[in-house]
């Protein structure tokens, strides 16, 4: 072939290079994320510590929250998670897919401070019918994070808050 | 012989500028319309959201995986001082404000590499509910490698950059994220 032809082909190439890395590149550092804070299982409630400069798994953690997550996975049955309800101060709970599009959070102020129950299902599923009150969220992709945020607003309340947050649940149905 | 070096000097240059093309998008992120400047602060509101595009995501996922959507919490960051320059390590820098229109705020200071920095005060923050304010409400808070007295945040002397979070954001930081006032950051002494 020319150098012509070459070039041509380089550059075509090239940008297919561009592609896959910008399509792959969030689902990738989600999996080796969820790897690393799920490495004791999906579908179970883990507590971090407070972050602070030895924290190294997901970048730019606060150092004002008290993080607990789930990894999950509703390819086989769908997820309840229940959320705790630490008092006066601001508390959220977010699921990511495995993209890393934040497709639901919900935050103290909308549960009127009272824990919830959300049932994160696949979209080929269906569950019987709830509780009133509780959500029915569907997950986008079939795995993904549920990360639970609780703010300490106070720190003479840390010990206080890392007790009231534990209380949060994510169990498979 | 010469088709086999040329296809192998043919992918390597493929890669190569397929990789370097695409880190140089997605450090300049980013889709028209999401990104707000607003003095030395910048935000990608499409962060989180449903509707990112992949150099969103993956900007996203590099520098701030997990990120709230724009109606739970709006992240402003900034590497820059007000006069436009990069911070330097070597200089103080303060910044001036009063509370944002948000339920809760916080700034904290990263190291290049996006995670806390190493310093033995761990004075990484300073939020709402930390800030000594004056009696008008106003607050001065100061960045540095030295200690300060009050309303300290700990920078690192390899670079630093900052954020801005602002939970549940009121009305104004909503409707106007690029003109709403923000706390300016003015550079002090340097060593």
């Amino acid at each position: 072939m020319s150098w012509v032809k070459w070039g041509v082909f380089a550059l075509v190439l090239a940008a297919i290079v561009h592609w896959a890395a910008v399509a792959y590149a969030p689902t990738l550092i989600m999996s080796r994320v969820m790897s690393a804070i799920g490495a004791k299982g999906t579908n179970q409630i883990g507590h971090g510590e407070r972050a602070t400069a030895a924290s190294r798994r997901i970048v730019k953690p606060s150092p004002d929250l008290l993080y607990s997550q789930c990894v999950f996975d509703v390819s086989r049955r769908p997820l309840r998670i229940t959320t705790a309800a630490p008092t006066d101060t601001y508390w959220s709970v977010a699921f990511y897919a495995a993209n890393t599009d934040n497709f639901f959070v919900l935050n103290d102020t909308q549960a009127k401070g009272q824990p919830a129950t959300i049932i994160l299902m696949g979209s080929a599923q269906n569950v019987p019918p709830q509780p009133e009150g509780t959500l029915v969220v569907t997950a986008p992709t079939t795995r993904g994070i549920v990360l639970f945020r609780t703010l300490i607003n106070d720190d003479a309340r840390e010990g206080e808050l890392d007790q009231q947050r534990k209380a949060a649940k994510c169990e498979p149905m | 012989m010469n088709f086999v070096l040329s296809l192998v000097a043919s992918i390597v240059a493929a890669v190569v500028v397929g990789l370097g093309s695409a880190y140089f998008a997605v450090q300049s992120a980013m889709p028209a319309g999401s990104v707000v400047k607003n003095g030395p602060w910048s935000a990608n509101l499409a962060a989180g959201g449903t509707n990112a595009d992949n150099y969103t995501r993956t900007a996203v996922a590099i520098g701030g995986l997990l990120a709230l959507n724009k109606d739970e919490t709006i992240y402003y960051g900034t590497s820059e001082d007000g006069a436009g320059e990069q911070f330097d390590p070597k200089c103080a820098y303060r910044i001036e404000g009063r509370d944002p229109d948000a339920r809760w705020w916080s700034i904290t200071a990263y190291a290049k590499d996006h995670f806390l920095i190493n310093h033995p005060s761990k004075r990484y923050s300073v939020s709402k509910t930390s800030v000594v304010r004056a009696a008008d409400g106003s607050f001065v808070i100061r960045v540095s490698t030295a200690q300060a007295e009050q309303n300290w945040i700990a920078a690192s002397p390899d670079g630093f950059q900052l954020t801005l979070r602002l939970y549940n954001p009121g009305t104004s930081v909503r409707d106007d994220p690029a003109g709403v006032a923000l706390p300016t950051i003015t550079k002090e002494a340097c060593s």
